[in-house]
């Protein structure tokens, strides 16, 4: 068993890394998706990377079906129940208008039809007790007059949360009478107060329910007929691989899977680098992204929706906290009715695409501004495959900076600027925002634009360095390669600290790993499983606050726990928020807990600097640098750059699928994995 | 227009606006996720920004939008009574009187001076507390006609001096709520978002250095007032009239409450006039002068420049004319718990007015009002609480598409309701229903949204609780042939079986565990003919269970035959024949 092989299906391209456990390489490949079936894709992808399927000890997987069946209203005809009174929970939402100065704000979507929302008496209150028990009559009628396309029904019921049992109930009746539908329970998904949330949650996971299952069951099937019997592994959106029997019952989990490895494997990459905090940035065509990984960990959201803040869906499973912004290669610059420059978040997409692609786009985009600045070879813009059109790029920038009095050039200088300040104030958000120093971080940049911003992004934000990891391109599918097994629950706690007891909760906590263990290991062969590690957290406040601060408990804490926590959480508060309150009582909110076990995985590269290499440039050009100024730049091929080669900016280092730009008294050094390091201010 | 000769600025000001909104939006994520109240992290009833030294809103981040006038004027009262010397670095300043700087008691801003080469600007946040005091817990009551019975007032007293804190007002404060903890909590949390407001300027600030970035500034409101005067210029130049009232004033019941608008447009600038607005009242429904603005500016908002974030640029083109003394400007001793009552019915009356003008750009009205009931006693933790939240309701029928359904009113924006899991682990209440209200919709060609039922019970025998319900007299407006939507309501059940007794304001009830209390929003009024309407949406309407069957025939004529679809011929002759009395109707 030699292959541990990732794919991981993009909108546009499918992406395969495979790491050869015998030798210790690392191959790879890219194709086109193929939307109608992924599998093709996939098999297509297996075909160029000459994979040998028998020979494969583990197929780790990520593709964007959920979150496409979400966004684009695809997923299946799907009922839910509720408790009498309450059908219409998931249409009203929380009634808030996001958008709040436009007469024409829409309503969040609502994937199930009021006709399909049925009621069912029964009723707990807040503590558990039944003040009505399941009405099973009603409930028998209700389910016996669903229409018989409906393929899937979700349950959620009031206050499932402190006890789903009239949900398992239901549950069982759905089975029973319905045998052909997919049945999702909210108590199964989420342990968590909040009706709506925790509906939306499980109205998602059996709208996709379907969808995914039959999908994975296509490619197991695919993947069994050319004798392979690895175990198949789904990518989560917590940053965790889990088994493809736990996926078919909660695809939700796997909503953002592909954007998770990414981060993981920036996890992964900065612990062998030895940088310890380090900021994921991914920059692609249409939007930039970013997460912190703060001491090994990727921070984890606290609320996620589905489909963007103003019309998405809340959802409570567990979610890495990636920002997002409209700020991509495609995004378009233009002059707003003030008379204002302004970047995106409307995005050239791939057609017409931005101007330099000659498709019959004309607003310039991010793409065209690095073009016109000389920043991106337009003959080597994807390794060569695709040939830009200067003129056009810069001939789109004058038109636009003619508003302002600017050249073409001066112009493209200003898109990239704001551009960068957009993502700076993203990036922002994460880090200072929250208590955190840039200063103390490392920018690791993938995705197709993330090299060439990276280094005045990391100025603007302070950051001292940056990281260009080597296979930028793919790097979420490295990502999958090094995600571990993991599945994370929480259950909502209501409680002071102070009248909590210690043997309580830490019964409370083994339980709760007892439970994510068995979702880890769900039929996983016994060797495929190393040691379980369990990672506890707590959701505190203060009596009164609202929003809790999520703490994790200190390994070996267990005995004396609620002694400690107050300390931690008074000093907590202090750096999140700037201010605590050391005297007024402390309450629980949630218990939190993740089981983790490891899998095998290529050894994190070394941060040790090999011995510098002087390298003469193969060519050069003139480069509009940040600086105002135009720069004579040494230009290199990465692939060339042999470890320990030295690059003192201005420069440009071109890779197949990204440019990297070395401003002006920065340096950059290729590290002895190949990955690239930038140190701002260190030129000679 | 050109923006020659400052070339620079294109950039510098994109790179600063983006700034200056990532602080505002920042400090909002602060205060909202360290307060106390439900008020505040919940229900988003707090606004927090940046001014210039002179007030102008340099940013501001969404909270509630009829904030929107009062950040500069709190500043400017401020430097009007204290004198610009007074401000020292790590000041804090604390100001809740509401007829100098708008809103309610409830609402207490603080707001600390920001100096870099010198004074630069403002740190301002604002939010509702939960209880300043006074005579009823929560500190509003329709009973009050003073604003001297509703709580500790509060003009310009220095909170914390260079960056100590002034015991003295702080243990002032303390003495004076229900509820210090929750109080001095949310204060804590707002004074941490002005630092936090002070910090970033700051630095923003040495980075571009000072004349940049008073340039950028500049430059910004400039492009804010260019983005208003060219949505004004789309307006036809005339004068624009509409009106609409309130039930009454809490106190005189049955006496209604006019608000009568008149709009002037003429070439890129807009002037709204509230000189007809009543007298203020002796009930609770007045504010300072400060809340007419905050609703002019709230309005010509949505009109102008909805996507943009907010700067002072925006509202140059904007002209306010109110003389003093109504329910908008009121002056001593004016009470002003209820003072929101006005803001949400006040905007869809400029909205209405603008109607002829602007076919394509005006919703047919919305419910309008924030029905509320407030409940005070001991949670489940035998904490004293007060709670209440905003009850959503129907917004009006749009020109291209149907109404939102059980949404806030336009006082609210981003402000979520408490759920009813959340409600029932904290306090003692039960909550039978939480739904969409049947047949509420104003019918039109693009029906209103649906209005909101809730009923629920109070567990606890201590609890007390105050109802406050307008805008159940004038009903949500249809627009160009639509119908009105059902308004505003609530009803108490004493014991089951009992008869339903509509409730509409009334405070201090105290009920057994058995009474049922029922709070309808109402539905938004519909926008256009009914009879327009495609057969096949009505239906969809009636399987949905959004209207009933009685009202696919009346309103819209629309007859269903036994499959469950639209008798086409009989509902063409229903209709006809309806068109045909209408007109005969018309002629008589």
């Amino acid at each position: 068993m030699t292959w541990r092989v990732a794919v991981d299906i993009g909108g546009t391209f499918t992406d395969l890394v495979a790491w050869n456990q015998a030798d210790g390489s690392i191959t790879g490949s890219k194709v086109l998706t193929v939307p109608d079936d992924p599998v093709v894709g996939v098999i297509r992808a297996l075909e160029h990377a000459d994979i040998s399927l028998p020979d494969t000890a583990a197929f780790i997987h990520g593709s964007t079906i959920a979150i496409n069946a979400v966004l684009q209203q695809t997923g299946v005809k799907t009922a839910l129940l509720t408790t009498e009174g309450f059908r219409d929970v998931l249409e009203m939402g929380r009634k808030n208008r996001p958008d709040m100065y436009n007469l024409f704000f829409r309503p969040r979507m609502c994937p199930v039809p009021r006709t399909l929302r049925v009621e069912v008496r029964e009723r707990l209150d807040a503590r558990g007790n039944e003040l009505h028990e399941l009405d099973l009559d009603g409930l028998r009628a209700a389910i016996d007059g669903l229409p018989d396309d409906v393929a899937s029904v979700a349950i959620s019921f009031l206050h499932s949360y402190v006890d789903p049992k009239h949900e398992i109930a239901a549950a069982a009746e759905v089975r029973s009478r319905r045998p052909d539908v997919f049945v999702s329970t909210s108590g199964a998904l989420s342990r968590e107060i909040g009706e709506y949330e925790r509906t939306c949650t499980v109205v998602v996971n059996a709208y996709v329910g379907p969808l995914v299952s039959g999908y994975l069951q296509r490619l197991r099937a695919h993947l069994s007929a050319h004798e392979c019997t690895a175990p198949l592994l789904i990518t989560q959106s917590n940053g965790g691989v889990m088994t493809s029997s736990v996926a078919v019952v909660q695809p939700i989990r796997t909503l953002e899977s592909g954007p998770a490895a990414g981060v993981t494997g920036v996890a992964r990459m900065a612990q062998g680098l030895g940088t310890g905090d380090a900021i994921a940035f991914d920059m692609g065509g249409t939007s930039a992204k970013a997460c912190v990984i703060n001491r090994g960990e990727p921070e984890a959201s606290t609320e996620y929706f589905i489909g963007g803040r103003l019309l998405g869906l809340p959802v409570q499973v567990p979610f890495l906290d990636i920002v997002e912004v409209g700020a991509g290669g495609g995004s378009i610059a233009y002059v707003d009715e003030g008379g204002g420059l302004r970047v995106g978040p409307r995005s050239a997409g791939s057609v017409p695409g931005p101007a330099s692609y000659a498709l019959g786009g004309v607003e310039p985009t991010i793409t065209d501004a690095n073009v016109t600045l000389g920043r991106i070879d337009p003959d080597y813009f994807l390794g060569g495959e695709m040939r830009l059109d200067a003129e056009l790029a810069a001939s789109a920038l004058t038109r636009l900076g003619r508003a302002f009095g600017m050249d073409g050039p001066e112009c493209a200088l200003g898109v990239v600027r704001i551009a960068n300040t957009i993502m700076a104030s993203a990036i922002r958000s994460i880090t200072i925002e929250r208590g955190r120093d840039p200063r103390d971080f490392t920018l690791v940049a993938y995705g197709g634009a993330g090299a060439v911003h990276a280094a005045s992004l990391a100025a603007e934000l302070q950051v001292p360095e940056v990281i260009v990891p080597s296979g930028a391109g793919t790097f979420a599918a490295f990502g999958m390669l090094v995600t571990d097994l993991r599945h994370d629950v929480a259950r909502t706690l209501l409680g002071r600290l102070d009248s909590i007891d210690d043997a309580e909760l830490n019964a409370l906590f083994r339980e709760l790993e007892t439970e994510a263990a068995e979702y880890v290991t769900h039929q996983l062969i016994g060797d495929a499983i190393s040691r379980m590690t369990y990672i506890r957290k707590l959701d505190l406040r203060y009596v009164g606050q609202f929003h809790p601060l999520t703490l994790t408990v200190p390994p070996g804490a267990g005995v004396r726990l609620s002694a400690q926590l107050p300390d931690l959480f008074h000093r907590a508060h202090a750096d999140r928020y700037g201010h605590n309150a050391p005297r007024e009582p402390i309450e629980v909110r949630a218990l939190r807990v993740s089981a983790i076990s490891e899998v095998a995985k290529p050894a994190p590269g070394s941060g040790a600097e090999p011995a510098p290499v002087r390298v003469a440039a193969q060519r050069r050009r003139q480069v509009l640098m940040d600086d105002g100024g135009w720069h004579d730049c040494a230009v290199h091929r990465r692939p060339n750059l042999p470890p320990g080669a030295v690059v003192d900016g201005p420069a440009i280092i071109e890779d197949v699928a990204t440019t990297v730009l070395i401003p002006v008294r920065d340096r950059a050094q290729v590290l002895r994995d190949g990955h690239l390091r930038i140190r701002l201010g260190e030129a000679a | 227009m050109t923006t020659t000769g400052r070339r620079v600025d294109a950039v510098t000001t994109a790179v600063i606006r983006h700034s200056l909104v990532a602080t505002a939006d920042e400090m909002m994520s602060n205060v909202k996720r360290a307060a106390y109240s439900p008020s505040i992290h919940q229900i988003q009833d707090v606004c927090v920004g940046l001014v210039d030294p002179t007030g102008n809103i340099l940013a501001c981040a969404p909270g509630l939008p009829m904030f929107l006038a009062d950040m500069g004027d709190v500043v400017r009262d401020g430097i009007d009574l204290l004198g610009i010397d007074a401000f020292e670095p790590g000041d804090v300043y604390i100001s809740n009187d509401p007829l100098s700087i708008g809103t309610h008691i409830n609402n207490v801003a603080t707001y600390s001076p920001i100096f870099s080469d010198g004074l630069i600007g403002f740190a301002v946040a604002r939010g509702h507390m939960v209880d300043m005091g006074g005579a009823v817990p929560g500190s509003r009551s329709t009973r009050l006609t003073e604003i001297y019975q509703e709580g500790l007032r509060i003009r310009q007293l220095r909170f914390y001096a260079r960056g100590n804190p002034e015991v003295g007002i702080h243990r002032l404060i303390a003495d004076n709520t229900r509820m210090p903890e929750e109080v001095l909590g949310d204060l804590r949390a707002q004074v941490a978002a002005c630092r936090t407001g002070e910090r970033r300027l700051d630095a923003l600030v040495q980075r571009y250095g000072r004349a940049q970035f008073e340039e950028a500034s500049a430059a910004m409101f400039d492009h804010g007032e260019r983005l208003a005067r060219a949505a004004v210029r789309q307006i036809a130049d005339g004068t624009y009239r509409a009106e609409a009232f309130l039930d009454d004033d809490g106190i005189t019941l049955g006496e209604h409450v006019a608000l009568p608008v008149v709009i002037e447009v003429s070439g890129d600038e807009m002037t709204i006039d509230f000189s007809g607005f009543a007298d203020q009242t002796r009930g609770s429904i007045n504010t300072g002068l400060t809340g007419a603005i905050s609703i002019a500016r709230n309005a010509f908002k949505c009109l102008t420049t909805p996507h943009e974030p907010v700067n002072e640029g925006h509202f140059r083109p904007l002209h306010v004319v109110v003389r003093p003394g109504t329910i908008v400007s009121a002056t001593l001793p004016a009470a002003c718990g209820w003072w929101a009552r006005t803001t949400s019915t006040t905007l869809d009356v400029i909205l209405k007015a603008l109607s002829p003008a602007l076919p394509d750009a005006i919703p047919a009205g919305h419910f309008g009002d924030i029905p509320m009931c407030l409940i005070q006693g001991r949670d489940l933790n035998d904490r004293r609480f007060v709670f209440f939240e905003p009850v959503p309701g129907g917004h009006g029928g749009r020109p291209h598409e149907d109404g939102v359904s059980a949404t806030v009113c336009f006082h609210e924006g981003d402000t979520p309701d408490v759920p009813v899991e959340v409600q029932e682990s904290t306090i003692p209440i039960l909550v039978e229903e939480s739904a969409l209200d049947i047949d509420s919709a104003g019918a039109g060609l693009h029906r209103g949204g649906l209005g909101y039922r809730r009923t629920f019970r109070l567990l606890s025998a201590s609890a007390s609780m105050q109802i406050n319900v307008d805008r159940h007299e004038c009903l949500p407006w249809g627009l160009n042939g639509g119908l009105a939507g059902r308004p505003n309501r609530a009803f108490i059940q004493a014991e089951p079986g009992a008869d339903w007794e509509l409730v509409l304001k009334r405070d201090d009830m105290r009920l057994s565990s058995d009474a049922r209390v029922r709070l309808f929003g109402g539905g938004g009024g519909g926008w256009g003919d009914p009879l327009d309407r495609d057969p096949s949406r009505v239906v969809d309407d009636l399987r949905d269970g959004y209207i009933s069957g009685e009202a696919a025939r009346r309103d819209y004529g629309v007859v269903v035959d036994a499959s469950g679809s639209a008798a086409l011929a009989e509902t063409e002759r229903t209709r006809a024949d309806t068109r045909a009395r209408r007109h005969e109707e018309g002629d008589q």
